[in-house]
């Protein structure tokens, strides 16, 4: 059972000393400037190779939401095996082991968490009025309808059900859109939600710390810290979705521009890619780097030394 | 027991050729004349001269439509050529295919682009057909036309394992099954559509008078000669053991065939056939024999197609 301690004296943390964090947190962003700029290169190649699958593929910007971020978290990560950095926050700082089983299990957190949440939202796409047998052969025969390579043009939901040789009613294809759009809007509520988060944990952190070495009320300080680590795990998840999502509305923007141009597909590729893989990732990643990892984690770090300086006996 | 007319149920315009009729009328409207129409739009003489009258021009080349002219795609689909040749002249075009043809265009097309071979059952020189041919342009694979058992034994197929068939939408029933059996039995590994790509209303009017057969010693089939569905029912009734006989309108029906004490007679009508010339014909029908109509249950066909948005805004 652990053991918690009221004694130690009270240490103010002052707005100096926040400042003092966010500067530590500055110089350590320069120290990680050239891993992050190979990082941010690795990153752009990926988003030029799901941008050229994307408009490849009809259904690419599907892929694009759905793998961006898993498979985009791995590669940081797997960079950040390759070069010595540590990527993870403060989740892993009291759990000794190699550093790829940390990276395993970092991104098993991610991808499992992520699984969950769409699994979750298909089953609710798939409990329309129609059977699962049904509703995969709809999307299934859609997905021929619009690769076969000939323009069709629907004037109603009567004549998508006749093209699509499927035995519903209009009132069946209705319910299925609009639990596809339920699915979308569940999809797009997680992003959001966990945007926001993404965005308030820097606050959360220097919140916390704050708090705590005022009012020395160290239950407080546990499910805080229970949240710091929950806090910890998320940011990965947050920060894959904020890019996909991101990149997903840029390369929309930039798919229907170049989409629309009479140019051969090559050039599309190459414009594609020139116009999606740097600015739509550098932004994005650069403010991981300095909001999450860095800040946080070094936030965390000084909080710690200060804690077993001041705090003493404090362990849980 | 009395002997009366039995009206089939369903039967008349089916959801695609009221479409078609729509979209003509609505261009005449909007536009005005002349509208140009690639084909009939509906196999089916009143239908036909009546829009004639209208200011429809029915044409089979697109040489025969001016520049700037409206054009409308008949119900039974244009090959892509067609299309093809009429966006290069940058005319307007409507395009009335109905959407259960397109079906099958989309499963050529798509047969196309895969390289496959494709067996397509359905009559020669028929415009639905020829414009279902004219999807297909690969030149790794092939289409073939099959009407009958001994079209599909002199055919040489490539790959047999890369092999599939589409049908007419207004096949008879009972016939393309039997050709199809008789393709399997040749090709084992052929695959068709997942759902036959006979149409609703084709499946419908059929089984209606199949329904009926036995109750009726003579069917009267209210369509024109040039529409493949009206052929099937007439050849479905006469299958059925029924005497049968395809009318335009009520002129066509011969007093002699009605003498020396005949039975009940069922009427139906081909998926092109108006309501106003089953009407006539039944009047006709009841004056001749003195016999009473009566409607007979059926299938309740509420599919409806829009008719194109460009059209509908314009309204």
């Amino acid at each position: 059972m652990n053991k918690l301690s009221l004694t130690g004296s009270v240490n103010r943390v002052t707005v100096e000393q926040s400042f003092k964090w966010i500067s530590m947190a500055c110089l350590t962003m320069v120290r990680h400037s050239r891993a992050a700029l190979v990082s941010i290169l690795l990153y752009g190649i990926f988003n030029s190779l799901l941008s050229i699958l994307a408009l490849l593929t009809p259904f690419g910007n599907l892929l694009y939401i759905f793998f961006f971020p898993v498979v985009g978290s791995i590669i940081v990560n797997l960079h950040a095996a390759v070069s010595g950095d540590r990527l993870e926050p403060g989740f892993y700082h009291g759990f000794r082991a190699p550093h790829f089983v940390r990276l395993l299990i970092s991104n098993l957190w991610l991808f499992v968490a992520f699984l969950l949440v769409v699994a979750a939202a298909a089953m609710y796409w798939m409990n329309s009025s129609l059977s699962l047998e049904q509703n995969v052969e709809v999307y299934k025969r859609f997905m021929e309808l619009m690769s076969s390579g000939r323009p069709v043009q629907f004037n109603g939901l009567n004549d998508l059900i006749a093209m699509l040789g499927v035995n519903i009613s209009t009132w069946e294809l209705v319910d299925l859109f609009r639990h596809l759009m339920a699915f979308i809007c569940v999809l797009m509520l997680v992003f959001t939600i966990v945007s926001l988060y993404f965005m308030l944990v820097p606050f959360f952190v220097v919140l916390t710390y704050t708090e705590v070495k005022l009012m020395r009320l160290n239950m407080y300080f546990l499910s805080f810290r229970a949240l710091i680590k929950i806090a910890n795990f998320l940011p990965y998840l947050l920060y894959g979705s904020v890019v996909g999502l991101g990149s997903l509305m840029y390369m929309g923007c930039v798919g229907m521009l170049l989409g629309g141009l009479p140019l051969p597909l090559p050039f599309k590729v190459v414009a594609t890619c020139l116009l999606n893989a740097p600015a739509s990732v550098f932004l994005i990643h650069s403010l991981y780097f300095a909001f999450i990892d860095l800040f946080c984690d070094t936030a965390y770090k000084q909080s710690c030394r200060n804690e077993s300086h001041d705090m003493g006996v404090m362990k849980i | 027991m009395d002997n009366k007319i039995y009206l089939v149920n369903p039967r008349g315009f089916c959801a695609g050729v009221s479409r078609a009729i729509s979209i003509v009328d609505t261009a005449l409207e909007r536009f005005g004349a002349p509208v140009y129409v690639r084909h009939e739009v509906v196999h089916n003489r009143y239908v036909v001269d009546s829009l004639r009258r209208k200011g429809a021009v029915f044409i089979e080349d697109l040489a025969e439509v001016p520049d700037g002219a409206i054009l409308i795609f008949s119900a039974h689909g244009v090959p892509m050529s067609v299309e093809a040749e009429a966006k290069n002249r940058n005319l307007t075009v409507f395009d009335a295919t109905c959407p259960l043809v397109s079906k099958v265009h989309v499963e050529v097309r798509a047969l196309s682009k895969r390289g496959a071979e494709v067996i397509m059952i359905g009559h020669r020189f028929h415009p639905e057909v020829e414009a279902t041919l004219g999807q297909y342009d690969n030149p790794d694979g092939g289409i073939y036309l099959v009407e009958n058992a001994q079209d599909a034994d002199r055919l040489q197929i490539r790959d047999p394992n890369n092999l599939y068939y589409v049908t007419q939408t207004t096949l008879s029933i009972t016939e393309s099954k039997t050709l199809v059996e008789h393709l399997r039995s040749l090709y084992p590994q052929i695959r068709g559509p997942r759902k036959n790509d006979i149409c609703y209303a084709t499946q419908n009017r059929q089984d209606a008078v199949r329904s009926l057969a036995h109750k009726v010693d003579l069917f009267i089939v209210v369509g024109s000669t040039s529409s493949s569905n009206s052929n099937r029912l007439r050849e479905l009734a006469e299958s059925c053991g029924c005497r049968a006989y395809l009318v335009d309108d009520e002129s066509q029906l011969d007093e002699a065939w009605f003498a020396g004490g005949i039975g009940s007679i069922g009427v139906t009508a081909g998926a092109s056939a108006p309501d106003i010339l089953i009407e006539r014909v039944v009047e006709r029908l009841k004056a001749v024999t003195g016999y009473r109509p009566e409607e007979m249950p059926g299938i309740e066909e509420k599919r409806n197609f829009e008719i194109p948005k460009d059209l509908q805004r314009s309204l």
